[in-house]
């Protein structure tokens, strides 16, 4: 075993070199520099209206709530093929998707027309049974360059497009396997309830001193690093850097989580719009209950009961995002979006649950930039004991048997068409999602 | 208990101990039928199995809650890496010992203690064995255990799920309000089995009987929940079985419902020879049945009949759980007049508070449990004053370590499509550090294979050969409540055991124990879980590594002589290089419970976060750090991931809400901290008891003069001396030495 050299001049070379505090130059404050914009409908912008990148909030649940269930495009069968609940409160609805009619359950055909003119349903698969397996989904099941997570790769190219404070995505409601990894660093959850006084302090005569202990604490790390191995420094510049980081968020918007009472999907939405308000972050992951793992969900009253509070709090999530946009606080455009671990069944339990479904999953893409319209589409397996995801068109968009979108590429033609609405250069996109196509319908 | 075990002959298992979840359980990815072997899989794991066309049959899952996966950043692909020690990176004899000690007791590195670690390296054994003699200690490593043992996601919903009824909100107790009585409950059961190991760990008791001991740390709360939960038997399909009061059917005959007076207390209310007994309040009764339906001031019913027009307990009521309802969770059921709809209490009432006593939530003591004997009876549940003063219980169902305790089954709950293939995963995880890798045995078959999950030849097979038909040891012991087993069919299941090159069987939960306690994995799962709570990752396997475990071996399993050797290896000291390679090297973040545990020891408050208190018990101070601490990672577990969920950097928010706790103790955890004590005298506590910065240590001057010149400057600036030294505080709370691990 060989042991360390007692003396490290090298390293002190090294760090005289780099300067004293190692922090990272600040990044762009927020407070000033955004354009005052009112506009009546929010979610009105189309791609010509090019800001650059965007920022995505996007849903996730590891026990794959059954967000595909009720969408438009599984309603275009019998009902004792694909079914849904009975309930009047989820009964069968008839929306306008673009000039187009569909029919959903009543708590999505019920959304503003404003909102629905951005909204498309993408019916793809995911490939996978497991709960367990949700980090390899937001892999795209081996299909993101280097096994990296879809959102840690958008938010590192959208970072810089953005001005985010930050290149790491945020979740806010995640638990065990939703928590984010981001090249290979798991991150850990942010509580809505902790947004607030992480990001404005504490109140105090301390807070009259937080500049003179900013120095000192530079101080303290500077005498670390003297004698700190790589190891060290790479931690004590991160301290640097987040600190940094932190003095860097605009406190303007903080009354706004003033209300954050809880970490419930609530607040988790109205705290997600906030940071995307803030330009922290890229990418804000959220949990939004659909209805949970239904297996024994008899007559799919969970999946009732669920429906209408997810959905009301995705369109309390548009409300709060077109609040802050038309009063000028909005530095972005904002994409909503659904990835779980995988749809449940819509056929073979009948009305007494639904069990996981790997050859099904919907994701809701809500938004500006985002074309209204149904994406795919569902079919029969080989002895109708389920539907299961079509290969998809494209050109169209269309559901089809002979789909230049394999079945097998739908989970990574999403992930490409969703980035392309975040505005990610498509050559980039290529590189970091390895199957599938952008599909041009979703568009607007 | 029948148990056999043999080596296998020939075998294509690994566990997973030690090495990323790469790839587990891949081969589910695939698991249905007709999606499997397209030339355009993305196959970028090993065993992986991309996405194919969907050409078959039967293409939706059956509900695989089984299987692993990494949840997190672990098999991330950088790329190829550079293998060799880097002498830079090896800590020196003081930051081993202060990283060790930290993460042990939470305490500073005392100044002899840095010289002798300094002089000699040998010291350092001695220092651990020192160490693990403190109180402070059993605090870190049952924080520990409580991960490591998966028993701390009970909620509401998983406590009626036991009881077999539906959930409910449940009382409190009053003046000071307390926490709801089912997350009282349930924070016992979260920490009953940590507290249980911590005995073990004290008592030099073999570790593996973890597995095996029929002796859980509990309160009197729980000992009245264990018994209740042993006489209450829900079957799998939810009914209940004829034989459900086996033990208390028949003891309350009669019960008194109050319409207006207060409810008697629990010493009369159990005392049979007192006008009390088995009477209670309602509020319902008053609020709710009109006046036409003849109501005393009593309304006694009769729980023997039914009889038109006479009160009964209504809906599925069971009259045993009217009285656990109301001793424990402070509820009353419906009343009403048989087969009168215009004369019922409607929905459940209260009873004003729960009946048990707050102090029956917090006094621990080991309690042994064990069957009744021919003729003996099992324990009463409500027989609470002779609870509390016992350390036995006579429960008819069988109990094996952690594989039965509440806090375990309340986490990972079933269902009859799932059939225990979650807690059976999860089962292997704990004890053995491994999951199910998906490649088929070729030397065993078994009959208890699921057809539908797992046809030979299917990417499912693999792990379903062994998971099906190792489940059974669960479900002859248990319904898919966890109530005993009583259905004679599932009863006599044997469940057949292959993993790790073992190859056993056996019936109930029992064998199983008795498997995994004598398994050749469950040494180094241990080790290893130590190594990912010292370093954030795994040790690297080799001769260091088998040594470490060969002496726990040799110690009979005395989990203090793992502790001792792995921590005073360089696996975890990274003071010297292996051959293996680097290792605990890693300079990390505080984890939440580490930081919190540091801060109370450091600072002499108890319980600065409120880590093991109700919110609704905690002082304002604890509320706010608490609060202010929410988003600092801990250590937690995840459905099946082998690996323990584990954040050792920083970020923005990890950053924000860290120095906002700090501002907190600072500003408001001053005064209890350090009192009266002078300027000088705090500011020399500061760096030696929070910063943990010893005199010796050569940091420890300049630090002290960094601290000092930050009063003088606060002061200047117009601050009085208690908010500058406060300032200081905070400072020093925000230093590296407590918010890191390994300098």
């Amino acid at each position: 075993m060989a042991r360390r050299k007692p003396a490290l001049e090298s390293r002190r070379r090294f760090l005289h070199a780099m300067g004293a505090t190692g922090g990272s130059a600040l990044l762009a404050s927020l407070a000033t520099g955004i354009p005052a914009q009112v506009l009546l409908n929010p979610l009105s912008a189309s791609a010509g209206q090019d800001r650059a990148g965007k920022v995505l909030i996007m849903s996730c649940d590891e026990r794959g709530g059954p967000v595909n269930t009720n969408v438009p495009g599984t309603y275009e069968v019998g009902p004792t093929e694909i079914f849904h609940p009975q309930s009047d409160t989820m009964a069968p609805t008839s929306m306008m998707l673009g000039d187009q009619a569909w029919t959903a359950a009543r708590p999505w055909a019920e959304l503003p027309q404003t909102i629905l003119d951005h909204t498309c349903f993408l019916h793809h698969a995911t490939y996978t049974p497991v709960h367990g397996e949700h980090g390899r989904v937001m892999k795209l099941m081996g299909a993101a360059d280097k096994n990296d997570m879809l959102v840690s790769h958008f938010a590192r190219e959208l970072a810089p497009m953005i001005g985010s404070v930050q290149s790491d995505p945020i979740s806010l409601g995640a638990r065990g396997p939703e928590l984010l990894s981001s090249a290979g660093r798991l991150l850990g959850n942010v509580t809505p309830t902790s947004v607030a006084q992480a990001l404005g302090g504490v109140e105090g005569p301390l807070a009259n001193l937080r500049d003179l202990r900013d120095e000192s604490i530079d101080r303290i790390y500077n005498l670390y690093k003297e004698q700190g191995t790589p190891n060290q420094l790479t931690l004590l510049d991160s301290w640097a850097r987040s600190r940094d980081d932190v003095r860097s968020v605009s406190t303007s918007l903080l009354s706004r989580l003033d209300g954050i009472s809880n970490d419930g999907e609530e607040m988790q939405v109205r705290t997600a719009a906030v940071l995307a308000a803030m330009n922290i972050s890229p990418v804000i992951t959220v949990h939004l209950d659909f209805g949970g793992d239904t297996h024994t969900d008899s007559g799919l009253a969970l999946e009732t009961t669920k429906h209408p509070i997810a959905i009301g709090n995705i369109r309390l999530l548009m409300e709060e995002l077109a609040a802050l946009e038309a009063e000028g606080s909005l530095p972005n455009e904002v994409v909503f979006a659904t990835l779980n671990v995988f749809g449940r069944s819509l056929k073979k339990e009948g009305y007494s649950g639904r069990d996981h479904h790997e050859a099904h999953h919907a994701m809701v893409l809500m938004g500006n930039g985002v074309a209204p319209g149904v994406i795919g589409g569902v079919a029969p397996n080989r002895d109708n004991s389920e539907y299961i995801a079509q290969a998809i068109d494209s050109t169209t968009g269309a559901g089809t048997a002979d789909g230049d979108i394999p079945f097998e590429e739908t989970l990574g033609a999403a992930g490409k068409t969703l980035g392309s609405l975040l505005g990610i250069d498509r050559d980039r996109l290529d590189e970091v999602i390895l199957t599938g196509k952008v599909i041009e319908t979703a568009h607007a | 208990m029948n148990a056999p075990i043999r080596a296998l002959s020939t075998v294509s298992l690994r566990t997973l101990r030690g090495i990323a979840a790469l790839g587990l359980l891949a081969g589910v990815a695939g698991c249905y039928e007709g999606l499997q072997g397209s030339d355009a899989a993305v196959d970028t794991e090993p065993g992986a199995s991309g996405p194919t066309s969907p050409s078959g049959e039967d293409t939706a899952g059956e509900g695989s809650d089984d299987g692993s996966s990494s949840g997190g950043g672990q098999d991330w692909d950088p790329g190829p890496a550079a293998a060799e020690c880097n002498l830079d990176e090896l800590l020196t004899p003081g930051a081993s010992a202060s990283k060790i000690k930290t993460l042990l007791t939470g305490l500073p590195l005392e100044d002899a203690e840095l010289q002798a670690v300094t002089a000699d390296d040998a010291a350092l054994p001695d220092l651990i064995d020192s160490w693990l003699l403190l109180p402070q200690t059993d605090e870190a490593l049952e924080r520990f255990f409580m991960t490591a043992f998966q028993g701390t996601s009970g909620n509401n919903e998983s406590l009626f799920h036991l009881v077999g009824v539906p959930a409910v909100g449940v009382s409190a107790f009053e003046n000071p309000r307390s926490a709801r009585v089912d997350a009282m409950l349930n924070k016992n059961f979260a920490e009953s089995f940590a507290k249980t190991a911590v005995s073990f760990v004290r008592d030099g008791v073999p570790f593996h009987e973890v597995l095996t001991t029929d002796t859980y740390m509990m309160t009197t709360a729980m000992m009245v929940f264990m018994a209740f939960n042993d006489d209450y038997i829900v079957a799998d399909d939810h009914t209940y079985f004829d034989q459900t009061w086996r033990t208390t059917n028949n003891h309350f005959p009669t019960v008194r419902l109050l319409r207006d007076a207060a409810q008697p207390p629990l010493e009369e209310v159990i005392d049979p020879n007192h006008p009390n007994y088995m009477t209670f309040y309602s509020s319902k009764i008053s609020e709710e049945i009109g006046d036409g339906c003849g109501v005393g001031p009593v309304i006694t019913v009769n729980t023997t009949q039914q009889v038109p027009g006479e009160w009964e307990i209504g809906n599925t009521s069971k009259i045993a759980y009217y009285i656990f309802d109301a001793m424990v969770l402070g509820r009353v059921e419906n009343v009403r007049r048989y087969q009168d709809p215009n004369c019922t209490s409607g929905g459940a009432g209260s009873v004003g508070e729960p009946l048990l006593a707050r102090s029956d939530f917090t006094d621990w003591r080991p309690v042994t449990m064990s069957q009744p004997g021919v003729g003996e009876d099992a324990t009463y549940f409500y027989e609470v004053l002779d609870l509390r003063a016992s350390n036995e219980l006579k429960l008819h169902a069988e109990k094996a370590g952690f594989l039965t305790h509440p806090g375990f089954l309340s986490t990972w709950l079933t269902n009859e499509d799932n059939s225990m293939r979650v807690i059976i995963n999860q089962a292997l995880i704990v004890a053995l550090g491994g999951s199910f890798d998906g490649e088929t045995v070729t030397d065993f078959t078994s009959e208890a294979i699921n057809a539908d999950h797992a046809a030979p030849g299917t990417e499912c097979f693999g792990c379903h050969q062994q998971l099906d038909p190792m489940r059974d040891f669960y479900r002859a012991s248990f319904s898919n409540h966890y109530s005993q087993q009583l259905d004679p069919e599932r009863a006599e299941l044997q469940g057949e055991f292959i993993f790790g090159e073992v190859q056993a069987s056996g019936v109930g939960v029992g064998a199983l124990a008795e498997i995994l306690a004598q398994h050749p994995d469950f040494p180094g799962a241990w080790a290893q879980k130590l190594c990912w709570f010292a370093n954030g990752e795994a040790c690297p396997e080799g001769e260091e590594l088998d040594r470490v475990v060969d002496a726990f071996i040799g110690a009979d399993y005395d989990f203090k002589v793992l502790v001792r050797e792995l921590f005073s290896s360089p696996l975890v000291t990274g003071s010297e290089c292996l051959d293996e390679g680097q290792s605990g090297t890693r300079a990390m973040i505080t984890r939440r419970s580490t930081f919190c545990h540091e801060m109370s020891v450091r600072l002499g408050i108890d319980d600065i976060c409120a880590l093991g208190t109700h919110l609704e018990d905690a002082t304002s101070l604890q509320r706010d750090v608490a609060t202010a601490a929410a988003s600092i990672p801990d250590d937690a577990f995840s459905r099946s991931v082998v690996e323990p969920i584990i954040i050792a950097e920083t970020g923005l928010f990890t950053r924000a809400n860290r120095e906002a706790a700090c501002d907190i103790v600072a500003q408001d955890g001053f005064a209890l901290a350090f009192g009266e004590l002078s300027r000088d005298e705090v500011l020399d506590a500061l760096v030696a008891r929070v910063m943990g910065l010893p005199a010796s240590d050569e940091r420890h001057d300049a630090a002290r003069d960094i601290l000092d010149d930050h009063v003088t400057d606060a002061v200047a600036a117009g601050e009085t001396e208690l908010v500058a030294l406060q300032s200081a505080m905070a400072l020093a709370c925000m230093a590296p030495g407590s918010t890191g691990v390994g300098f």
